[in-house]
């Protein structure tokens, strides 16, 4: 497992424990952001692991809103 | 205020059609412009004979121009043929305006209405709804599908806002409504008319929108079970009974055309050779071959457009405080573009495994060796969720709090330039800077012009003159203005040798024992084709002259073979004694035949011997029978590869030779007709 795979799990976890589906919204969106200049300068491998992580945490997010809206 | 604010809003909308239509003259310019449309999958047509108006289970010019088993492919026809036959047959319209009103035209139509309709009827207070055709038409995905030619593809495409607006309706509805259960499954039959992948795409769509409202609190297993079979059950009973046409022969015949197509399109390799889609790729809606759209040819990722997904999900920060059923929709939307684009990547990562366990293992999965169609989910859901986001921001932007004394009060105080419009402009002109390879003209196939070599024509005319039938083999392969009717089927030496190189194509034929296997084949020319689209003498991908004239050279030095005449590049050479499509090797026996249809003939016989062959030059089909005075005698192969008919008796006489699967279709249209017929009847009658 890479560093960046860790510290996905640790930021999935801490948004898991909060429960809010904006924070995981706003963490995929940044992941796309910071993935863009990376795939400008070719660091291809984070920048592709950073759009996976990004959907990751749109799932993440989904599935909130999805518990929030039942719990409602 | 309200009387300019209602003028203000007239401004826009005019402006916005405006704009639109600008971007589809200049973005399709080709299509406006006289001229030839083709690209590498759409040829171009010298007549009508490959879309008879009726069904037939055997087409003469499929199976490497022997003719093969055509149920499976069935359903693409009818919604090609009825146009093409109304406007070219009917009509007599040249095909040059046959193409454009039966393809080009309604594709365009029928994406900005459908993409409009979809977002408007999810979200009808929403004014800039004139977004949704803006993505859904003007992406890197639809612009190479019909950049390429798939235009059937891309109609299919087009209709599937359509489709699955009216599903969410249905399955929305409070109360069962038949009248959209029944138009919802008329739809549905054209989508898979149109094309069976995007068909099966869009009922997986509809299946996750229907699991979806289990979301809502309210839904009980029972009142789930009623939409299930309103939303779906009856649609889907009516697509089969519209189906029926293909359906009931496929049945009752049970030949398995995708295995006849070959591992190239069933097995995992292929799929893992063709997911050359990545996941930032497919989540950008980004062709992975774009914009060159060279088969095999993958770009680099351009970062610029994975703005796409920002906008897209960015309206997921506006759901929390809206009314069920918005939060329900965009939810939809975002899950459905995820999986899209996780599926259009095929076999990579994350987790390709994935797709190449739902190959093997799900029913009609195997239909997608080639990932890219799931893009058709992204292009869906993007074409909702981006004018969401776009509007919210709209909206935020608006009652964004300035103090009058600051400098930039102005952007407030413009009723036109003002801070909100600027935003609409910026994204505007965001999405149409990331097609700009579409703009300035750097796309090609149908996006381009062309015009047919007068070489083709007088070729064509030099064929078309020659009574009787004989097949004509291209090499290396049949050209895009290669010409080919029902009487003279063009043949591919690639196809027919299955030998890619070229050398060791043309050593195939360097022996005796060739030019008998192109006799009996009934190939009277070889024809060396003009390249001129540069697609088939390649070397780095670019047209080479000397692999042209090298080829020739090679097909040259073949002994049996003499060059006969030349239409510029293009070159012919003759074969002596080709055989005609029924013959014999019995001296005494005289043939002759009339073709009734592709899957009818009648023969007389002279002079026959009980026992005496004779060979019909198609592909080998057991269900091919000869019947004369009540004898049937079903087809044997004749060297693996032909039917043949041992004749039963002495004599002269006369025979039938037919394709038996042809009485399954026969029936199936007759269920399909009653079906269409009931359907528009009973909509009629609700509509009353």
């Amino acid at each position: 497992m890479k560093p960046q795979d860790i510290l996905f799990l640790l930021i999935l976890l801490t948004i898991l424990w909060k429960r809010n589906p904006i924070y995981a919204v706003i963490v995929a969106l940044l992941c796309l952001i910071i993935s863009m200049p990376l795939f400008q300068l070719w660091v291809f491998y984070t920048a592709e692991r950073l759009v996976m992580y990004g959907a990751g945490f749109l799932l993440l997010a989904m599935v909130l809103f999805y518990f929030e809206k039942k719990d409602k | 205020m309200q009387c300019f604010n209602k003028m203000n809003n007239k401004v826009v909308k005019i402006t916005s059609a405006l704009l639109f239509i600008s971007l589809i003259l200049i973005v399709f310019r080709s299509w406006f412009l006289p001229g030839i449309i083709i690209a590498v999958d759409f040829d171009y047509l010298w007549n009508y004979d490959f879309f008879t108006l009726n069904m037939y289970a055997w087409n003469t010019l499929s199976g490497k121009g022997f003719g093969t088993y055509f149920v499976p492919y069935m359903w693409a026809y009818p919604i090609q043929s009825i146009p093409i036959n109304f406007w070219g047959v009917f009509l007599g319209l040249p095909w040059e305006v046959v193409q454009r009103l039966t393809f080009f035209y309604p594709f365009l139509i029928l994406a900005t209405i459908s993409s409009g309709y979809l977002f408007k009827s999810l979200f009808p207070d929403i004014k800039i709804f004139y977004f949704a055709p803006l993505i859904f038409l003007f992406n890197t995905y639809i612009l190479n599908v019909t950049g390429g030619g798939q235009m059937i593809i891309a109609m299919a495409y087009a209709l599937t806002p359509f489709t699955l607006g009216i599903f969410m309706k249905v399955a929305s509805s409070e109360k069962p409504n038949l009248y959209l259960t029944i138009l919802a499954g008329l739809i549905l039959g054209i989508q898979f008319l149109l094309d069976i992948r995007i068909g099966y795409i869009i009922t997986f769509a509809i299946c996750l929108f229907l699991l979806s409202t289990l979301i809502h609190v309210k839904t009980t297993v029972g009142i789930f079970v009623k939409k299930l079979i309103f939303a779906l059950g009856i649609p889907l009973v009516l697509v089969l009974l519209l189906h029926a046409f293909w359906l009931l022969p496929s049945i009752f015949v049970q030949q398995n055309a995708i295995g006849a197509l070959g591992s190239i399109y069933s097995s995992k390799e292929a799929v893992l050779f063709f997911s050359f889609a990545k996941f930032e790729n497919s989540i950008a809606l980004l062709h992975p071959n774009w914009p060159e759209n060279v088969f095999g040819k993958v770009s680099f990722m351009r970062p610029e457009f994975l703005l796409l997904p920002l906008l897209a999900f960015a309206s997921l920060f506006f759901i929390s405080k809206r009314s069920y059923r918005e939060r329900q929709y965009i939810l939809y939307f975002a899950l459905l573009g995820l999986i899209g684009a996780f599926l259009a990547k095929g076999a990579n990562d994350p987790f390709g495994h994935v797709y190449l366990y739902l190959f093997d293992n799900v029913p009609g999965f195997v239909m997608f060796r080639d990932p890219t169609k799931w893009y058709t989910l992204v292009a869906l859901s993007y074409s909702i969720l981006i004018p969401y986001t776009v509007w919210n921001v709209y909206n935020r932007l608006k009652v964004l709090r300035i103090p009058p004394s600051s400098k930039f009060s102005f952007i407030h105080q413009s009723k036109i330039f003002n801070i909100q419009n600027f935003f609409i402009l910026l994204i505007s002109s965001l999405l149409i800077f990331l097609i700009r390879p579409a703009i300035v003209g750097e796309l090609n196939g149908t996006l381009r012009q062309h015009t047919v070599p007068n070489e083709y024509i007088s070729l064509q005319k030099f064929l078309e003159q020659q009574p009787g039938f004989f097949r004509t083999l291209w090499m290396p392969t049949i050209q895009k203005y290669a010409y080919a009717t029902n009487q003279h089927p063009a043949i591919s030496a690639q196809d027919l040798f299955e030998k890619y190189d070229q050398k060791a194509l043309t050593a195939n034929l360097n022996n005796q024992n060739a030019e008998k296997m192109l006799q009996e084949s009934g190939i009277k020319y070889i024809i060396v084709p003009y390249d001129s689209e540069g697609e088939i003498f390649l070397q780095d991908r670019r047209y080479s002259e000397e692999v042209y004239t090298s080829f020739l050279e090679m097909v040259r030095s073949i002994t049996w073979l003499s060059e006969s005449k030349d239409f510029g590049k293009i070159k012919v050479f003759s074969i002596e004694n080709p055989k005609e499509h029924f013959w014999s090797n019995a001296e005494n026996l005289s043939l002759s035949y009339k073709r009734i249809s592709p899957v009818e003939y009648e023969l007389a016989v002279k002079g026959a011997k009980k026992e005496d062959l004779v060979v019909f030059s198609e592909n080998f089909d057991s269900n091919w029978v000869l019947e004369t005075n009540g004898s049937q005698i079903q087809s044997k192969a004749y060297k693996d590869t032909f039917n043949s008919f041992p004749l039963p008796k002495d004599g002269n006489y006369s025979a039938k030779v037919f394709y038996t699967p042809q009485v399954w279709v026969n029936i199936g249209i007759i269920v399909s007709v009653i079906s269409l017929i009931s359907i528009i009847g009973v909509l009629i009658y609700f509509r009353k």
